[in-house]
């Protein structure tokens, strides 16, 4: 497969992450929003490293960080960092069970978490609860489904 | 690592110096398909649901409306009139009279879901006129204040983000106060209250117009419960914003007089 449509392919997946975000969630719910973005740029960099890498990650949030309307370059940050140990993971990855799996993504989920929650607290924005982890809980049940669906369409793309 | 010092660095410079207006322009230029795609299903399922509401119903929302459309013209008329009156016996009394500001409708498109910041977007921007600062209020009270405005759209803090504040009066007794947002979407809190002082719950705080940001006189929220408690020096007030913060589409920007006229 030419390399512009799985470029285009992985975009999507991007812009389809992008939109989940900020879907419109009823107010009390909108803390417990799972990290569609941080799950796709974390698949990516397990599934095509050599396409999907840092710099990606960092372009990525920082659109994001657009879309939210925060302060500019927090959530960049956040997914850097990620991809960053994301890296690191991705040959083991494979090798490991599906439920260690599952706990590395948390442990991705959470850096990323803390990440953007330094950032804020840094910046004077808390609002001192515990509630800034709520999206890593939500990721890990959003995980499993969104790893089978990509997967599904990745191979049709890649092979 | 470079990208980590780039970030830090955007954080800092947004955060602090709120430099980075023209980058931020650009990127919401590119992030605006991405809103319109979300927010169009949306929109269309709702005017899907309006086409198959009953007959019934409408015939019912149709008399309801006519109904308050005929009281309200009729609360016009006396304010028409009372308002005259108060241009007249301001000029008796040589202060300056204050001008009636006017109002434009927008839609909210979109809301932040960023925990941290409680914005919404609304869909007219710099080309439509609309000006950092503006006042947003909805039928029945305040919503926020415009922080950001983009070529096609804006961005609306609410009062309900826990770092804001705005300068209020007790309608009952004129007391003045300061209201700040508490990061939950239904309760404001009232800051620095003395032990002492004269509220009740229910009582009804408006803006005061003193922060030079909104005109004075429109509903904010009403007391929903005070709470002394005897090792603080100040009691705690919780009020209920009078605005539906989490129910309306539309809202209406409000454009100030100009400047001096107030």
């Amino acid at each position: 497969m030419k390399k512009t449509t799985q470029w285009m392919f992985i975009f999507v997946t991007f812009i389809a992450a992008w939109a989940l975000m900020i879907l419109p969630i009823p107010n009390e719910w909108h803390r417990f929003g799972p990290e569609w973005l941080t799950l796709v740029v974390i698949y990516w960099i397990f599934v095509q490293p050599q396409l999907v890498g840092i710099a990606t990650a960092w372009c990525v949030g920082l659109v994001m960080d657009s879309l939210y309307g925060g302060v500019l370059g927090q959530y960049a940050l956040s997914l850097m960092t990620v991809a960053f140990f994301a890296r690191f993971l991705r040959y083991r990855i494979r090798l490991i069970p599906a439920w260690q799996q599952w706990l590395a993504i948390f442990a991705l989920l959470g850096v990323g978490e803390c990440v953007l929650f330094l950032v804020q607290w840094m910046i004077g924005h808390t609002d001192k609860t515990v509630y800034y982890l709520a999206p890593v809980l939500s990721s890990m049940i959003g995980w499993p489904w969104i790893r089978r669906l990509m997967n599904f369409y990745e191979r049709k793309v890649f092979v | 690592m470079c990208l980590v010092v780039l970030s830090i660095v955007l954080i800092v410079t947004d955060a602090r110096y709120h430099r980075l207006d023209v980058v931020r322009g650009y990127l919401s230029l590119i992030v605006y398909p991405i809103q319109r795609m979300v927010d169009t299903p949306i929109r269309l399922a709702g005017t899907v649901m309006q086409y198959a509401s009953t007959f019934n119903q409408l015939v019912n929302e149709n008399a309801d409306l006519k109904y308050q459309a005929f009281l309200q013209n009729a609360r016009l008329q006396k304010l028409l009139a009372l308002e005259a009156e108060n241009t007249r016996i301001r000029a008796l009394l040589k202060s300056s009279h204050r001008d009636m500001e006017t109002h434009r409708v927008a839609e909210i498109i979109r809301i932040s879901s960023d925990p941290f910041l409680h914005c919404i977007v609304l869909n007219k921007g710099a080309k439509q006129g609309v000006l950092v600062g503006e006042p947003v209020i909805d039928a029945k009270g305040v919503i926020g204040e415009v922080i950001e405005v983009q070529p096609l759209t804006s961005r609306v803090i609410l009062l309900t983000d826990a770092n804001y504040g705005i300068s209020v009066e007790n309608l009952r007794n004129g007391l003045r106060g300061i209201v700040v947002g508490t990061g939950l979407s239904n309760t404001l809190a009232l800051q620095h209250v003395a032990n002492t002082v004269d509220l009740k719950i229910g009582d009804i705080l408006v803006t005061s117009g003193l922060d030079g940001r909104y005109p004075p006189g429109y509903p904010v929220g009403h007391i929903l419960q005070i709470e002394h408690d005897p090792s603080e020096s100040y009691v705690s007030v919780k009020i209920k914003p009078s605005a539906e913060l989490d129910r309306t589409r539309q809202v209406l920007l409000v454009e100030r007089p100009k400047e001096g006229s107030l």
